[in-house]
């Protein structure tokens, strides 16, 4: 089973991320900020983040850094949610590492799930 | 337009928002009023917080707070309410503290008025 890793300080957020995963067959783990969310990713391994941008303790674009300077970790993909680009966040974004960048005000959670079983495939294929 | 008395959201509102949450909860698997109850009480502890710090001048604070609220309602697809929480949040990073303060008692109304009727009837 595919394990997914939700960086996301909204419970609101995350309740309809884990739910809306768990029914999609991944096995899925809760961080609620950025610090818990780097310790997370050393413990389960995941196949995939789903970080937010705004997180308490440790920002979101920090967490991607530090995941993608280290070797360990710095192939999983990532995808960003936020409510928060501007064009010069979302360069930074890429610049940083992100796999891909969501609105989150954009997109339902099931298309989320479909976000999430197309970012495994292309990296099952990469 | 169609009033709820004593409310700022009207009864049109109120349905889209239901209907919002409604779909959402179906499409994630949760139960209605679960989604209903998890976003009630997010979104009131969110502004909760948020007014201490608006109150004690944390506009950082303040804003990381009511954006976590918008985002909630963003997600939900209450829009017209998550888009007041960002008027206020924006307010509060611009370090406009009585325009901030303002904007987000407003958007505390709408959260009121909606969150009432989506629970029985408007909360006083």
């Amino acid at each position: 089973m595919k394990q997914i890793l939700v960086i996301e300080d909204n419970a609101v957020a995350a309740n309809l991320y884990r739910s809306v995963l768990s029914a999609a067959g991944y096995h899925v783990d809760v961080a609620s900020d950025g610090e818990e969310g780097l310790a997370a990713m050393h413990r389960c391994h995941p196949d995939l983040v789903l970080l937010d941008l705004m997180l308490p303790k440790i920002e979101g674009i920090e967490v991607l850094r530090q995941i993608r300077s280290d070797p360990a970790l710095k192939s999983v993909p990532v995808v960003v949610t936020s409510n928060a680009y501007t064009s010069a966040r979302m360069d930074e974004l890429r610049a940083a590492g992100a796999t891909e960048i969501i609105t989150k005000a954009k997109i339902t959670p099931k298309e989320i799930a479909r976000v999430v079983a197309a970012m495994l495939n292309a990296a099952k294929q990469a | 337009m169609n009033k709820i008395p004593g409310a700022t959201a009207n009864i049109d509102e109120v349905a889209l928002a239901a209907e919002s949450l409604r779909q959402i909860a179906d499409e994630s698997g949760m139960a209605f009023e679960e989604l209903l109850d998890l976003w009630s009480s997010d979104t009131s502890k969110l502004l909760a917080r948020a007014n201490v710090a608006m109150a004690t001048g944390n506009l950082t604070e303040a804003a990381r707070l009511v954006h976590s609220a918008s985002g909630a309602s963003g997600i939900c697809k209450i829009s017209t309410l998550a888009e007041e929480l960002k008027t206020a949040e924006l307010l509060a990073k611009d370090g406009r503290r009585d325009a901030a303060t303002e904007a987000l008692a407003k958007a505390e109304r709408r959260f009121m008025s909606i969150d009432g009727a989506l629970h029985g009837g408007p909360k006083e």
